[in-house]
């Protein structure tokens, strides 16, 4: 091969190619199939060794022993890139249900803005919910207001409360339930709002879509052009300017928007028959919540706020752990299907968060129930329940892992919430009425007067305190 | 649960068995590291998303390739505001020259090992850090304390070397 060419595919993979140099070497690869073969043949070889070397597995190996037949071992043999690539996915689905937890962990690439959200509130989510928030794939529930979002790519979102909405990639959402408006410019042509019944693809327009009863999918097009698929049939109907169709799971039909009448009931929230709600926060019955701190009396304390934070292993004095008991009588001859705890972040003043990176927080339960009466108020250090020495450590034979969450740097306030089968688990289990948690912050700050994050306890005058959300009953009631 | 679980078994089964392959083709047709990795992330996640429509039993590497070129469609329309190396003809040209010549890559991907363990260790070290370091060719001139140009130059000239002795190699296998 010539010269030329060897060099235009140096260029391609040192990405160093000039204008003219692409555009001779797209003229030489669409009309030559010898040169296309050779390109297919560099790049091929290129990729092979970013996937042999890339780790440092192999040519590591190579200069100290002369076995060149390890260089390119089997994939099961590749347990690091496995991980790696695998991990994510494993977790995520050991969290099946909602737990997203894992999945947004893992997944940190971001393609949207959270634009706007002012007097939005916010239900139990797996992204950051404060106006200018960067986000990735994950999923968000809006109780009231409208949130607006820009992806990168140019498409509009503007979603109405009560609304569900999970973000999959930069060019694709689904509506759980709720409303939103879409409004892709001409680079966002191609853009996927899925909802449970159609999927729709916004052809440079401007649409509004409403999920209601967690199945119709009702679509107006307010100008341009989308193309519906009915998830059933797989029948694509193309609606243009000012029409309108509704999809069930088993029908499409058209849509005359002006007769729509007033909802009775929420149906943003549909349960089966014979599962409830409940919700037990550390404000009812017999719940408490307070914390630990490395040493008593620190000047910094709050009556209000239970403190977190993971010191420096120099600065022991300086790690606080959140405890939050609940009272779980109501539970009593029932069995929890799916819960959710919920904390409310606020500002606590102390500290800079510029000096803690992105953290992640650990939910631990107590499963030694004999530790539950711990005192609210000043706990010691030495005695608090399942605790251990190290600013993130939990006694391991005393507590059982629950689930995470994240609080991305800066970020001071806002709900995060964790919903896991373990916790579900965890609170069926328990034989007295009663669950304790330790709330951990697992990443270090750096040292040097790094932030304490707090989140409501309940004592606090006008912010919920820690509380869990259960769906009871059903299948398996009064185990 | 249990049929989760096995679903979720086979599901990191196949990502397992077929990850070269994807990792591979995606970053043949995206030749930069970091952006690939993108891709990959992506693939990944529409992949696991999908697997229920994804049918037991037919060819995991095929349709994981075609889902993984469509991310790498969308990953260049994201892309657009910047500047654009290639056509959609040209990637297309690319795509499917690589699922027809797949065998042939394949063999040349397995005796790649052989040839680099032929280079002198100099060679074979350059090659390591080019690969293994997140840097771009800068970071690795400086690293062999050679100017970017010459280290560019040797770069190229290894990768020749490489495909050349790819070559040799198989059809000195396919005379024996």
């Amino acid at each position: 091969m010539t010269d030329e060419l060897r060099t235009l595919c140096s260029a391609t993979v040192e990405g160093t190619l000039t204008p003219e140099q692409s555009q001779r070497l797209e003229e030489l690869v669409l009309t030559d199939p010898a040169t296309r073969r050779f390109v297919v043949e560099y790049l091929n070889l290129h990729a092979t060794l970013k996937w042999s070397v890339g780790d440092g597995a192999m040519l590591a190996n190579g200069r100290e022993s002369s076995d060149a037949t390890r260089a390119l071992p089997k994939p099961a043999s590749r347990p690091n890139r496995f991980v790696k690539w695998t991990g994510w996915i494993v977790a995520a689905s050991l969290l099946v249900g909602v737990g997203i937890a894992a999945y947004t962990r893992s997944q940190p690439q971001e393609f949207a803005r959270l634009v706007d959200a002012n007097g939005c509130k916010w239900e139990s989510g797996t992204l950051p919910t404060e106006s200018g928030a960067r986000l990735g794939t994950g999923r968000l529930r809006l109780a009231e207001g409208v949130a607006r979002f820009v992806f990168d790519n140019g498409a509009e979102l503007r979603l109405e409360g009560p609304a569900d909405l999970e973000l999959q990639s930069g060019n694709r959402c689904t509506l759980h339930a709720g409303r939103l408006v879409a409004r892709c410019p001409e680079s966002a042509r191609g853009f996927f709002v899925e909802t449970p019944s159609a999927s729709l693809k916004d052809l440079g327009t401007e649409f509004g879509v409403s999920v209601t009863d967690g199945k119709t999918s009702d679509v107006q097009v307010f100008e341009g052009r989308v193309d519906v698929t009915h998830g059933k049939t797989g029948q694509v109907e193309q609606l243009l300017t000012g029409r309108g169709m509704r999809f069930t799971p088993d029908t499409a039909t058209p849509l005359d928007p002006k007769a729509e009448g007033p909802r009775t009931v929420d149906e943003t929230v549909s349960l089966p028959a014979g599962q409830r709600l409940i919700t037990i926060s550390t404000a009812s019955g017999k719940g408490k919540d307070g914390y630990v701190a490395g040493k008593p009396n620190l000047l910094h304390k709050s009556d209000v706020l239970l403190l977190v934070k993971c010191s420096t292993p120099n600065n022991p004095d300086y790690h606080r752990k959140g405890y939050i008991g609940l009272d779980l009588t109501p539970l009593v001859g029932t069995r929890v299907q799916s819960a959710t705890l919920t904390f409310t972040q606020t500002p606590t003043g102390m500290g800079f968060a510029s000096e803690v990176p992105d953290s992640t927080f650990s939910v631990y339960g107590l499963t030694d129930e004999k530790l539950n009466g711990w005192p609210a108020d000043n706990m010691l250090w030495e005695s608090a329940p399942g605790n251990a020495m190290g600013g993130a450590a939990v006694n391991p034979a005393k507590t059982q892992l629950l689930g995470q969450f994240q609080v991305r740097q800066g970020v001071k306030a806002g709900v995060s919430s964790l919903s896991t089968p373990e916790l579900a688990e965890f609170l069926n289990s328990r034989k007295q009425p009663f669950a304790t948690f330790i709330l951990v912050r697992d990443t270090v700050g750096s040292g040097r007067n790094d932030y304490v994050h707090g989140f409501a306890g309940r004592d606090h005058p006008t912010l919920p305190p820690p509380t869990l959300k259960l769906v009871v009953g059903g299948a398996g009631a009064g185990n | 649960m249990t049929d989760n679980t096995t679903r979720v078994d086979e599901f990191v089964r196949l990502l397992a068995q077929n990850q070269r392959r994807l990792f591979v083709y995606v970053h043949t047709l995206v030749p930069n590291h970091a952006d690939a990795e993108e891709v990959l992330q992506n693939t990944n996640l529409v992949l696991w998303r999908e697997f229920g429509t994804f049918e037991t039993g037919t060819n995991f590497a095929a349709w994981a390739c075609r889902v993984a070129l469509n991310q790498v469609l969308a990953w260049r329309k994201k892309r657009q505001r910047d500047r654009l190396q290639f056509s959609d003809d040209f990637l297309a040209a690319i795509a499917k020259e690589t699922q027809d010549a797949n065998d042939a890559l394949e063999e040349q991907s397995r005796v790649l090992s052989d040839c680099l363990a032929k280079l002198p260790s100099d060679q074979r070290e350059l090659i390591r850090l080019r690969y293994t370091e997140e840097g771009a060719i800068e970071a690795v001139a400086s690293r062999v304390r050679r100017t970017v140009e010459a280290t560019y130059r040797a770069l190229s000239r290894i990768r020749h070397t490489l495909h050349e002795c790819v070559i040799r190699t198989l059809a000195r296998e396919n005379r024996a």
